[in-house]
């Protein structure tokens, strides 16, 4: 049973030099209770899927088509108003960089029980206070007592993104969407910031969207994953099939971007992928991705490649599925 | 080498914000002075004694009297609370006006922020006395008339300055974060947006009370604001200026009160602007 149902989302900003096309048309289904990854490279349009998903799109951006369905309703048809009610109250959201995402002057209890004063989750300042202080212990904060009444620049960048996830907690979310959350952290913070997220999710049995572009942490966290470029999805799956049997060349070559500390020595070098990210105002025609793939044919720069079931739930946007065996990528780039 | 001890020499004799310190003294004096002017003077300030006209400074009269025979020790210090408390006002209207429109034109952008924006234009196009003078003249002569004035030509510097912090500010994760917490507008402006943006606007106001004081007696002087027989400095220094070869005593008093106070000021506004900036950049 999904969640949150996204269908054919599409956002656009105008700009001075054409119109972009930041998510298109991408469509996926987050399961109550799963950990959702959604990875890619800085601009394939991660988080403007998620902000699209909340109407969060930045002026002058707008959501031109799709639907989000969320309990029965589409939530890009709710007016303002009940949408605000259903942010934070209903599907609450994490961004990347914490420190500096509490306001620098309030104190922090204060931002944490704003939110729950504000969707009615406690009705008075003490009981908002008691809440504040559990969620605080919650997500381990030591010593809440000592630090509710503490300001946000009095904190490590870990224990400002606990304070922010427990905001996010605060008022009982049922959808969790962490946009980079341990992106602004150092490895071991990380490590502990995505442990908690991942206990919290399973105390309060949330969904949990996870944004990166680290594919370490969508193997360590998710339990299925979407990969996009270029504004588009471009392939999903179960984590442990993507990682194990990738069917696009992009999946691939961002797999070949982790280390692995078994890989045999000559192909220990990380491969990057070569080329850049395709230019939205103008994106190439077919495949988003022909440009920089090493099994591109004529077809692939025709028409754009439909999102096909490859494998049972495993869904890809590639036509040369024959050809995808073996390391893609061996012999270029890299070395 | 510089040693600590050279350091806080280079700061002054009053400690590293001496001006603050001296400024806040001579304030709470005249402030304090003004309070209590009906115990440091047994004369009414309005009160006319014909028979003891134009009497040069003396112990019974510090400042001498008038052309009325008013004592104007006592019409100084009881004009000092009228003028202070225009001062304060006079700042804190345009400041309330300035701060409200131009957070909500940089916080909305669009048309609104176009429609403020180009009536603060409107507003700054005229020089500052020319349009304090004019609306007056609508308005008619008086204290009323001179607070609607000095709020309408001071309220677009803030508006202007607000605006440009809350277009920065705007675009911060934690107004994000704000929104995806479901935040309505009206919360987001007054709540996140403002307490994070008034410090540049406070720093103006600082310097900007001088101007506003001095304009405040400029207009009285010229009789458009304050109007006789309430003592005030410009009320006080256009009446003594027919006597001023006479009496020397009925035009400069007031006019060092003036002095005195435009000073205090100076320095109050400054070194609370500097601990401002401080405090801004820590």
């Amino acid at each position: 049973m999904s969640v949150l149902d996204v269908r054919n989302l599409t956002t656009r900003i105008p700009t001075t030099r054409g119109t972009m096309t930041v998510v298109a048309d991408v469509s996926f289904a987050v399961k109550a209770g799963e950990c959702f990854g959604i990875v890619g490279e800085s601009g394939s349009g991660k988080s403007m899927t998620c902000r699209s998903i909340l109407g969060l799109v930045p002026q002058p951006g707008r959501v031109t088509g799709g639907q989000v369905y969320f309990e029965g309703q589409d939530l890009l048809k709710l007016p303002a108003r009940s949408l605000e009610r259903i942010r934070g109250g209903q599907i609450a959201m994490i961004v990347q960089d914490a420190a500096s995402a509490l306001n620098p002057v309030l104190r922090i209890g204060t931002q944490i029980a704003e939110a729950m004063l504000h969707h009615g989750t406690v009705a008075t300042r003490g009981e908002a206070r008691a809440r504040t202080l559990e969620l605080m212990t919650k997500v381990g904060i030591p010593a809440p007592e000592a630090r509710i009444d503490d300001y946000p620049h009095q904190f490590s960048g870990g224990m400002c993104q606990r304070v922010v996830i427990a905001a996010a907690l605060s008022c009982g979310p049922k959808v969790i969407i962490a946009d980079e959350p341990t992106t602004a952290l150092d490895v071991t913070i990380q490590d502990q910031i995505l442990r908690l997220l991942v206990a919290l999710q399973a105390e309060f049995g949330l969904s949990l969207i996870l944004v990166t572009h680290d594919m370490g942490v969508v193997a360590q966290t998710c339990q299925r994953v979407a990969v996009m470029y270029g504004g588009e999805l471009v392939e999903m799956a179960e984590t442990g099939a993507l990682f194990r049997t990738p069917r696009h060349p992009y999946t691939m070559g961002l797999l070949n971007c982790v280390p692995q500390l078994d890989r045999d020595v000559e192909n220990a070098r990380l491969r990057p992928i070569p080329g850049a990210p395709p230019d939205l105002l103008n994106p190439p025609n077919g495949c988003r991705f022909h440009p920089r793939c090493p099994l591109a044919r004529d077809a692939c720069k025709v028409s754009r490649p439909p999102l096909t079931e490859v494998a049972a739930g495993h869904f890809s946007r590639c036509i040369r599925q024959e050809a995808l065996t073996g390391n893609v990528w061996a012999g270029l780039g890299g070395a | 080498m510089i040693s600590n001890s050279d350091l806080s020499l280079r700061r002054g004799w009053l400690g590293p914000n001496g001006g603050l310190v001296l400024g806040t003294a001579i304030l709470g004096l005249v402030l304090v002075a003004s309070l209590a002017a009906g115990l440091l003077t047994p004369y009414d300030p309005v009160a006319q004694n014909l028979r003891d006209t134009l009497q040069p400074p003396s112990l019974t009269h510090l400042f001498g009297t008038d052309n009325f025979g008013r004592d104007i020790f006592s019409r100084v210090l009881h004009a000092a609370k009228l003028d202070l408390m225009i001062g304060f006002l006079c700042v804190v209207f345009p400041w309330l006006l300035g701060v409200t429109l131009g957070s909500i034109a940089g916080y909305f952008g669009g048309p609104v922020d176009t429609l403020i924006m180009r009536t603060v234009d409107t507003f700054t196009a005229f020089p500052f006395l020319i349009m304090v003078i004019g609306i007056i003249a609508i308005l008619g002569p008086g204290l009323f008339g001179m607070y609607v004035a000095l709020t309408l030509a001071g309220w677009s510097m803030y508006a202007r300055i607000v605006r440009a912090e809350v277009l920065v500010i705007k675009k911060s994760e934690y107004i994000l974060a704000a929104r995806a917490l479901g935040y309505g507008h009206g919360r987001i402006l007054f709540r996140h947006v403002i307490p994070n943006v008034i410090t540049p606007t406070i720093i103006f106001a600082m310097t900007d009370m001088v101007l506003v004081i001095l304009s405040t007696t400029s207009l009285s002087f010229l009789g458009l604001g304050v109007q006789p027989p309430t003592p005030e400095w410009g009320v006080m220094i256009a009446e003594g200026r027919s006597f001023i070869l006479s009496a020397w005593w009925m035009v400069t008093l007031p006019g060092l009160a003036i002095v005195l106070v435009g000073v205090a000021l100076s320095l109050f506004g400054d070194g609370v602007a500097k601990r401002l900036r401080e405090g801004a950049q820590a």
